[in-house]
């Protein structure tokens, strides 16, 4: 699992399956409903570019790495403002555990990259009890379903077994948990 | 054969033993991995018309078959706006493999065997598209062939099924290799270089 920082993604060029590419990422869209990526904003390269009235809708991305974001051709991208969030992003939410541990506060939001990405994690700033174990900033896994208000983000108790102090090591984390996840549903 | 060898050839008549123009691009059909027409001048030569590529020289027995460029990917080729040399390769998945530096294709059949940049030999047969911008080539990374989606999925990542050969091996970027080292749990895999990797995994 390659993994990146979703804000890594602004400037990469968004390029079609033909190899052309006159957009590059300006913003990363979240859903305050679900945590998930809605899409991208969209901007002309260059010190002449600014922004377009074009975004990239997040179904209609064909891959996604740290160099680029790949789409299958120019009719993947939308127009117009169908994008826009629905509220504020979850940055800077206070992450608590289901039994009301404040885990912290999100800083980032992590991406696995690949043909199916998705965001599988957050990189937080830990609070007081989470710091003592770790590291200046900490990563936590996400389940495949999120509870989230607009101020906190719910996880399940367990993910406190899963808490990562980098990047690196990070997706076994996010592996070992969601299949933690699925034997305690079943 | 080498582009990079033969770029800039002479064409040659064989009935009338004179030079038509030189060999300045190649059109490339991306789906069928080949080189469709030779680019001559501003007219294209249909790849099965030329008499063939020499050492020295492409012949065509007729000067009547070099066209003007008819399709889109022949108008573009033609204008120099998709020659792969210098031009970046990304994955379908979003990784940079690096620059083209030459192109190698079959001197019989056209088919592209490999794109070469500084470190790599990508094989012809993962180019997707060729455009004014980059390469793009599919991924050989297990999920390559998945569709896009994110939430509800849960990443199999981990179980690696699939042993590639080393000449697989040596088509994916040091990234690439690193993530199979780590699905393999690899030892000392990262402070290996490229070819420390491939040959742990192979």
């Amino acid at each position: 699992m390659h993994l990146l920082r979703a804000t890594e993604l602004i400037g990469r060029p968004v390029v079609t399956l033909g190899g052309e590419s006159d957009l590059e990422v300006k913003d990363v869209v979240f859903s305050i409903i679900s945590g998930r990526i809605l899409g991208f904003t969209l901007r002309k390269p260059g010190l002449l570019g600014g922004p377009v009235d074009q975004h990239l809708p997040w179904t209609e991305v064909h891959g996604l790495g740290p160099d680029a974001v790949m789409v299958p051709g120019p009719d993947a991208l939308g127009t117009g403002d169908e994008l826009l969030a629905d509220g504020d992003d979850v940055i800077g939410d206070r992450v608590m555990t289901e039994s009301g541990t404040d885990l912290g506060e999100v800083l980032e939001v992590v991406v696995a990259t690949g043909r199916r990405a998705e965001v599988v994690g957050f990189e937080i700033e830990p609070s007081a009890v989470v710091r003592s174990d770790h590291a200046a900033n900490a990563f936590i896994p996400l389940p495949d379903t999120l509870s989230i208000s607009g101020e906190n983000v719910i996880v399940p108790d367990s993910t406190t077994d899963y808490i990562g102090d980098d990047l690196a090591g990070f997706g076994s984390a996010v592996t070992e948990f969601r299949s933690r996840l699925r034997e305690e549903v079943v | 054969m080498r582009w990079h060898d033969v770029r800039g050839h002479r064409v040659v008549d064989t009935t009338s033993a004179e030079a038509v123009g030189t060999l300045d691009g190649l059109v490339i059909d991306p789906d069928g991995h080949r080189v469709a027409d030779l680019v001559i001048g501003d007219r294209v030569l249909c790849w099965s018309d030329s008499h063939g590529i020499g050492a020295d020289a492409v012949t065509v027995k007729d000067p009547d078959l070099l066209r003007e460029p008819e399709t889109d990917q022949q108008r573009r080729a033609v204008d120099g706006a998709t020659d792969p040399v210098g031009k970046a390769v990304y994955t379908e998945d979003g990784f940079e493999l690096g620059v083209v530096e030459d192109l190698e294709f079959d001197a019989d059949t056209g088919a592209v065997e490999v794109l070469a940049t500084a470190t790599e030999r990508i094989p012809g047969s993962r180019l997707m598209g060729l455009g004014s911008y980059a390469v793009v080539v599919r991924s050989t990374r297990r999920d390559g062939d998945g569709s896009s989606r994110q939430a509800g999925t849960p990443t199999d990542s981990t179980t690696s099924s699939t042993s590639p050969s080393q000449r697989d091996l040596g088509g994916l970027s040091r990234d690439e290799l690193y993530e199979l080292a780590q699905q393999r749990n690899v030892r000392g895999r990262s402070k290996m270089k490229k070819q420390e990797l491939i040959e742990a995994l192979s």
